[in-house]
């Protein structure tokens, strides 16, 4: 058996953050329609990434990440509508937006992370309706009509917010590698491969698992109250689950648990389908739906997967994080 | 030397249901010895391995470990004090490489690991006792059974583990491999000075290593003594043989 070593980790993390600042560049230098078309697809990649700490690492499927994605857009519409006579730095809310989130996560996760495998991921289905459920009854955050919050602090603001989710890349890519490497990294591996035996090894699993969902939901928090900074607007449709599929079929499409991952398969993933979109506005989902299955059929382990069975042909001694 | 045990069962009952799988189970192991427990199948050796390693909450009785009581923790809890373990049918992490899976249990096991400096030299120790050290960057997923068997010991021994409980460690080795792998659990007990249970089917290798050997059947402690006293102890022929095969 030819041995291998995971020698790109570091090159992993390079890459990815070499590719972020092309595409910062390219939306600096842009106009607002080209910068708005990145803006998501940089949104895209920032919930992928997000999701992949916690679901990529520990293999718990999570249909209810956008729940962090909505609590974090409301809470900087809140703050926004409360604080109209002392406004802060418009980052601030954005940060206080990812706070609650994983927050917001720990509260949820606790009961939640009891479940194991398919009964988890269930209960996120659950979890999420249950949450916009709520936010839809409840009077102060505007039920069905959402916060408004237009002339309360500055919103609009593409390049602006552009730089605020590029940082926001940055950082996620960054904490993803370093979470990789780190114990917590081992640890969410171990379960991801056998829980049982994970524990018998030492691993606090239920411990370790609230963490990464509660990281996770950070980063969600985090995209959500920068999207109400842009369309001056919380509104519950923030809670649609078919975000939440598309993180997850980025992060199939890409390699779930890596690096390079999330990368590779938000930008395919969002570019295909919006060319698939324009190109074909009524069959696209049809023509998308069966190139989906075809891929996770024929590549369970995504595109990483792919160069890293491709590299051990070729008999290279390295594999792609 | 510390003459109190390092394990201590005492009258541990296991239910599932309506059926009991130990039945006031105890039993003691010294310091440094290696015990072997055996019995026919389902008569409880695995379910006494989980409930020791806080898999399975015992239904009644207490476990000691080093004189204190472990009973009811969880898993990882125990594990950190310093009881490993390997599985009947091999578990290894398949996606990691075979460094990897050792590295996981260097860094959680017993606390003493959690200086960052000290884990690689645990791992390399641990490789290097199971003869794995050539296989350190394959994937676990590619080595032979017997190596994943060795993956196992290798792991627990990265704990740092006092006491070593191995399930049929033997079961599907070639007989060139079962004398390897026996003269290793040899070589590991005295180089680490563990103390270990060993559950078997194969007689050949139990008879070898134990020092002393416990029988349970049906959930209950049939006999204890030496292999010697095993082997010719009527009960015990009857319950692996049947009643007129021991008269």
């Amino acid at each position: 058996m030819m041995s291998t070593k995971n020698l790109l980790g570091k090159s992993s993390l390079i890459i990815s953050l070499a590719f972020a600042v092309v595409v910062g560049i390219i939306g600096f230098m842009t106009e607002a329609a080209t910068t708005a078309y990145l803006y998501a697809m940089i949104e895209l990649l920032i919930l992928a990434y997000s999701l992949n700490i916690f679901t990529g690492f520990s293999g718990y499927v999570n249909f209810g990440h956008v729940i962090y994605y909505g609590l974090g857009a409301y809470v900087v519409a809140v703050l926004a509508f409360n604080l109209v006579a002392t406004p802060l730095p418009t980052f601030l809310y954005v940060i206080a937006g990812g706070v609650f989130a994983s927050l917001a996560a720990i509260a949820i996760g606790f009961p939640v992370l009891k479940l194991r495998g398919d009964y988890f991921a269930i209960a996120t289905l659950g979890v999420n309706e249950a949450v916009k459920v709520i936010i839809i009854n409840t009077k102060q955050l505007g039920e069905s009509r959402g916060i408004a919050i237009l002339g309360y602090i500055p919103t609009y603001d593409i390049k602006g917010l552009y730089a605020m989710v590029m940082v926001t890349l940055f950082a996620v890519i960054l904490f993803t590698y370093f979470v990789y490497k780190s114990r917590l990294g081992y640890g969410l591996r171990a379960i991801k491969d056998d829980e049982d035996v994970a524990e018998a090894m030492g691993v606090n699993t239920r411990r370790y698992k609230i963490i990464s969902y509660s990281l996770g939901a950070f980063f969600a928090g985090v995209a959500g109250g920068i999207i109400t900074l842009l369309y001056a607007y919380a509104f519950p449709d923030y809670f649609v689950i078919g975000r939440t599929i598309d993180m997850l079929v980025a992060l199939v499409l890409g390699g779930f648990g890596t690096i390079l991952g999330p990368l590779i398969g938000s930008v395919l993933y969002y570019i295909v389908k919006d060319y698939l979109l324009i190109r074909f506005p009524f069959y696209h989902q049809i023509i998308f739906g069966v190139a989906l299955i075809v891929l996770i059929l024929f590549l369970p382990s995504g595109i990483v997967g792919l160069i890293n069975r491709l590299l051990m042909k070729k008999g290279k001694r390295f594999r792609l994080d | 030397m510390n003459q109190e045990p390092i394990l201590k069962v005492d009258n541990v009952v296991k239910r599932f249901g309506g059926l009991y799988a130990l039945r006031k189970v105890s039993l003691e192991l010294e310091r440094g010895i290696i015990l072997g427990l055996i019995g026919p199948n389902g008569s409880g050796k695995t379910t006494l391995f989980n409930v020791i390693t806080g898999a399975y909450a015992p239904d009644g009785g207490t476990i000691y470990f080093e004189g204190e009581d472990i009973s009811g923790l969880k898993p990882h809890k125990i594990a950190r004090k310093g009881i490993g373990r390997t599985y009947q049918v091999a578990r290894p992490f398949s996606s990691m490489t075979v460094e990897e899976n050792v590295h996981v249990s260097a860094a959680f096991g017993c606390a003493e690991n959690e200086r960052s400096g000290e884990t690689r030299e645990v791992c390399y120790n641990a490789l290097k006792m199971t003869n794995l050290e050539s296989k350190a960057d394959n994937p676990a997923d590619s080595l032979t059974l017997s190596e994943k068997r060795r993956l196992e010991i290798a792991r627990a021994l990265a704990l740092r583990s006092k006491l070593l409980l191995l399930d049929e460690t033997m079961a599907g080795l070639t007989p060139t491999e079962m004398d390897m792998t026996l003269e290793m659990i040899r070589r590991i007990k005295s180089e680490v000075g563990l103390s270990i249970i060993v559950v078997e089917h194969v007689m050949r290798a139990i008879m070898a290593l134990s020092e002393r050997i416990v029988v349970l059947s049906e959930g209950e402690k049939l006999a204890e003594g030496s292999p010697k006293e095993i082997a010719q102890n009527p009960l015990v022929l009857e319950a692996y043989l049947g009643e007129e095969v021991a008269e």
